[in-house]
């Protein structure tokens, strides 16, 4: 059976597709004739989607000095990007909501997807040339090919898992063994057919082998670090239990010291916290 | 006696009550001198203030076996969770000791 990693990406859209709010969001801002008014009652269609929008925006990340309480004043705060993004990172989380819960621990998968993309996102605040929400969704996405391959193909994944685990292998490698190629692969495929930003698929594509990507190599190695940041300094898990071997090209390309990463934990607390109960506001930290 | 705040805590000074952490466990008793190790172990375990002697007096040495039990304890978990990593990289050693810390807060519940 010899499956690619693009195929794994088609099959999966086939069985979970991402909610129409997101796909109708892009049409409306691809299309230069709409106005706010259109994004506004868009968003007002979907009730859950509107409360955690009201709720980003009065929170402390935002730091808005007075209380936003109407929508369409939220939207004109966030701007069309941000919301863009949210609205995908609200739509991914609900569109693996039913993905099989016997092999893989779904809260602690998205909680390393969140750890990783804030980590990336203070990275990126430490450089200029970055684009912090960028950095954030292609930390957010890192690991969603590990959710394809689950549902695609679970007994190579149940395989794989158990390999790793009596071997004490790194999971991606024996992914490459046991599947032919890794997550990464089947995540970058999967992006690139949601037509996100071609750095977003490099940095899931390239994060366990910075070396490899031809260009965008600072957003793949944002990612690359931020992945081992996410393993040493949170319990939760996409279903790695090692911290990966780092690339030291990648960190030199990024060009941070050391020094910045214990004050950046309690930057990262606070941050987290926020994040998470908007993407996921059911669940305890 | 007095109370003084963490920072003002220096080794040679000699505890009149005994240091408990909020679990109930003494980590250190009363009368003993305080040493550099003494200090990082407050620390890691959370303690926010002890209470010295201002004076000289009786000192009595208690070891601090089980909060450096604890300490080993992380240390061993977390050479196996970083066992694919190179230490010897500035990066990665300093994530290795920031990640005790973390575990060692968790343990504690401070920050």
């Amino acid at each position: 059976m010899a499956v690619t990693p693009e195929q794994l990406a088609e099959k999966v859209l086939t069985i979970a597709s991402l909610p129409t709010v997101y796909l109708k969001l892009m049409e409306i801002t691809n299309n230069p004739n709409s106005t706010s008014a259109d994004i506004v009652t868009l968003i007002s269609g979907d009730i859950g989607f509107s409360v955690r929008l009201m709720k980003l925006v009065n929170s402390a990340f935002f730091g808005y000095p007075s209380k936003i309480d109407s929508l369409s004043r939220a939207v004109t705060v966030i701007g069309t990007k941000q919301l863009q993004e949210l609205v995908l990172a609200t739509s991914v989380v609900d569109m693996f909501k039913n993905v099989p819960t016997e092999l893989i621990n779904m809260e602690l998968f998205w909680k390393h997807s969140i750890v990783c993309g804030v980590i990336a996102r203070i990275l990126a605040n430490h450089r200029r040339e970055f684009n912090a929400e960028r950095a954030f969704i292609s930390g957010l996405l890192h690991d969603i090919g590990r959710l394809v391959i689950l549902m695609i193909i679970p007994n190579l994944t149940k395989k794989t898992l158990s390999i790793a685990k009596a071997q004490e292998h790194l999971l991606f490698q024996v992914e490459t063994d046991v599947v032919g190629f890794t997550h990464a692969a089947v995540g970058g495929a999967l992006l690139k057919q949601w037509q996100l930003p071609e750095q977003v698929i490099y940095a899931t594509q390239y994060h366990h082998s910075p070396s490899v990507a031809d260009k965008f190599k600072a957003d793949v190695a944002l990612i690359h670090i931020a992945d081992i940041m996410a393993n040493a300094l949170h319990p939760s898990s996409s279903g790695e239990s090692f911290v990966s071997p780092l690339n030291t090209a990648a960190w030199d390309e990024l060009g941070l010291s050391v020094a910045i990463l214990e004050p950046m934990l309690a930057e990262f607390t606070q941050q987290y916290q926020d994040t998470l109960s908007i993407i996921m506001p059911d669940v305890a930290p | 006696m007095t109370t003084i705040n963490f920072e003002a805590i220096q080794p040679g000074m000699m505890l009149s009550k005994d240091v408990i952490h909020s679990n109930g466990r003494i980590l250190l008793r009363a009368d003993s001198l305080l040493t550099e190790q003494h200090i990082k172990i407050f620390k890691t375990w959370g303690i926010s203030s002890v209470t010295i002697k201002v004076f000289n007096g009786k000192s009595a040495t208690v070891t601090m076996q089980d909060a450096a039990d604890v300490i080993k304890a992380i240390e061993r978990k977390q050479h196996i969770k970083f066992k694919y990593c190179d230490l010897n990289h500035p990066f990665m050693a300093e994530l290795f000791r920031l990640s005790i810390k973390q575990e060692l807060n968790q343990i504690t519940g401070s920050q």
